[in-house]
């Protein structure tokens, strides 16, 4: 590579034009105390809470404690160069992040500055991190459906645009796998995703935005990653970062998806600058705002008002549980700020049951409303099976002495429990979905054997989209499944079984 | 112990030691001393002194010492830039490189050639790189 110099002069006067000299009248502070990612500033009377500090060598930081004589703040870089003494400027601007088309297909850290390999981040548009929710006069009720692609959510806990809903559970059982998998079956919709990775190994964070550049998802999608390494400060301010990106979306009229993997990393991360600022510690040694720095981030998403322009911002926080205890403290907060959880159990997982959903503790609380009233025909019954079978699953091991009903009881649970399993990166449509639930409510599985239905459901999807496809034309534009359609949806689910039996080589 | 605004945060963490339950007495002794050295600082009490008075101080740098004449105007426009009486202090620092810097308080106002400079690099840092002048070498 050389450098051609007549040309980078000329680049240079160029760039160099539009610089004006003005007399320039800024507030300065001195350094008196830096170590831990946190310094003490004194000086910078008028400065704003949450304005970006400039310390001398190009690390920025954010006031965070604004006191009588000195200011406490925030490193967004690392502390090593920064001595006692030394100068810090004003910005007169707050933390901010860039926002709009440029950052969707990108990695980059909560500051904007890339973390791919695809140069800067050309956005000419930029947002506070901070800003207050949307009052009451300018949402509405969440109305429209948010499709995860996941049999388990979509059937049992839908969840509509504009909602907060938590996943909870242990680690490694597939919370950040329903994440991935709902952002990839947004690719035929139009929602914005954003993927605000908390405290993760940036390997992690490779391997997720390298899935989604295979899945096609990487497109509409930006991933905010404050990775372990980063300073505590960045990991404070990463969600936020997440929800500005999204809310630049919502404001447009159009609809963003935000996962926040996880909070629980976001509560240490905030612990860990409360108590080096000093702030006095509550329970589990967070400080007393700890509720508020959730419940502040969460309110955000909302679904707007048609005079709004109608825009939505979906969140779904991920909360990490140690040994299933969803009483601890952030657990619990989250939980009550969010409308509704998807709760994740180990057991289920180790059982082969992925989605590991337990469907008893999972709720969803406004989503309801946006479920369309075709999956909610067809799952109906879902809930009162699963139920009735989980009553009934101790008896399993007694099954020779067991009479009729309680036999078709666990028989019908069992293909149930079946039907909704899912394999990762395999989001289904909503019609695909209906005609997996439509076939396991109505008993069509129950003269097959439980094992098979992993193998036979998408044959009979695929089967109905190749012999019948008035049926999922019908599927695609009613809301609602009547009799007449019921019968011929049957009717095809039998035809596929009928097929089965004819050719029995092929299933061998 | 070179200004007031030190002495004041060296105060301020004393008594916060003596608050925590430190020996009241030993604060008291090292506050004493440290008035004694305050005292006898001719810079420090006359800080003291403008303090008192309601006189704001400002540090002009320059590269080279002003003139009588020089002072006396810059005073001026300072006195009614900040709209009261200002003493002033002149250092020379040759670091600025040109021009002048003036800081009063926690205000900087700064028309040295060093900070243009700055700024001016700032500028280019943001501007996007010229991918004109590169050429890639076979």
């Amino acid at each position: 590579m050389r450098v051609n110099s007549d040309k980078l002069i000329a680049a240079l006067r160029q760039q160099l034009a539009e610089y004006e000299h003005k007399l320039q009248v800024e507030e300065i502070g001195n350094v008196v105390e830096v170590g831990d990612g946190i310094a003490v500033v004194d000086g910078l009377r008028g400065v704003m809470s949450q304005e970006l500090l400039d310390f001398s060598g190009g690390v920025m930081a954010v006031a965070f404690n604004l006191e009588e004589e000195t200011v406490g703040c925030i490193l967004l870089g690392p502390d090593e160069e920064i001595q006692e003494g030394d100068q810090v400027r004003r910005t007169g601007r707050i933390a901010e992040t860039s926002v709009g088309e440029a950052v969707f297909g990108r990695v980059m850290t909560p500051l904007a500055e890339p973390l791919d390999d695809r140069g800067p981040i050309a956005a000419d548009q930029t947002r506070p991190l901070e800003l207050k929710a949307p009052g009451v006069i300018e949402r509405q009720p969440v109305c429209e459906p948010l499709y995860t692609g996941i049999k388990a959510i979509d059937a049992m806990t839908p969840i509509g645009r504009g909602q907060r809903e938590l996943i909870i559970g242990d680690r490694q059982i597939g919370k950040t796998a329903i994440a991935i998998d709902t952002i990839i079956n947004q690719r035929d919709s139009d929602v914005r995703c954003i993927y605000v990775a908390i405290g993760q190994k940036l390997s992690g964070v490779r391997r997720i935005a390298a899935i989604l550049q295979e899945h096609g998802a990487m497109e509409y999608t930006c991933i905010v990653a404050a990775c372990a390494s980063d300073p505590a400060a960045l990991l404070y301010i990463a969600p936020y970062a997440g929800c500005t990106i999204g809310e630049h979306e919502r404001e447009n009229g159009r609809h963003a998806l935000v996962i926040y993997d996880d909070l629980s990393k976001h509560a240490k991360a905030y612990r860990e600058l409360s108590l080096l600022l000093r702030r006095p510690p509550g329970r589990e040694a967070y400080p007393g705002d700890i509720f508020n720095l959730h419940s502040r981030l969460l309110e955000r998403a909302c679904k707007l008002s048609e005079e709004r322009g109608g825009g939505s911002l979906t969140a779904l926080p991920i909360v990490e549980t140690q040994e299933g205890d969803y009483s601890a403290y952030i657990p619990t907060n989250v939980i009550s700020i969010t409308d509704g959880q998807i709760y994740l159990e180990p057991e289920l997982f180790h059982q082969g049951v992925r989605p590991a959903v337990n469907v008893g503790l999972s709720v969803s609380r406004v989503g309801g409303a946006a479920q369309p009233q075709m999956m909610r025909q067809v799952s109906g019954r879902l809930r009162t099976d699963l139920a009735a079978y989980r009553e009934y699953e101790a008896f399993t091991r007694f099954a020779s002495e067991l009479d009729e009903r309680t036999r078709q009881i666990l028989g019908r649970g069992q293909r149930m429990v079946e039907v909704l399993k899912q394999r990762q990166y395999a989001p289904l449509s909503s019609v695909e979905q209906t005609i997996a639930i439509f076939a396991g409510t109505r008993g069509h599985w129950d003269d097959i054997e439980p094992d098979r239905i992993d193998e036979l459901e998408p044959q009979l999807i695929e089967f109905i989209y190749e012999h019948h496809p008035d049926v999922v034309e019908t599927l695609t534009e009613t809301e609602e499944i009547e009799e007449e359609m019921a019968q011929r949806l049957t009717d095809a689910v039998e035809e596929f079984k009928g097929s089965l039996e004819a050719e029995p080589s092929d299933q061998e | 112990m070179g200004s007031i605004r030190e002495a004041r945060q060296y105060v301020k963490r004393l008594l916060e030691i003596a608050e925590q339950g430190g020996d009241v007495e030993a604060v008291g002794r090292e506050l004493r001393e440290l008035r004694e050295v305050m005292e006898s600082s001719a810079v420090v009490s006359q800080q003291v002194e403008y303090e008192r008075q309601g006189i704001k101080q400002a540090v002009v740098e320059t590269t080279v010492p002003l003139t009588g004449e020089q002072q006396q105007r810059l005073s001026a426009a300072i006195q009614k830039l900040l709209g009261g009486p200002v003493a002033i202090q002149q250092q020379t620092n040759p670091e600025i490189i040109g021009g002048l810097r003036i800081t009063v308080d926690d205000v900087v106002i700064d028309n040295s050639l060093r900070g243009q400079l700055a700024r001016m690099l700032q500028v280019v840092h943001q501007a996007p790189a010229p991918a004109e002048a590169v050429e890639e070498d076979e």
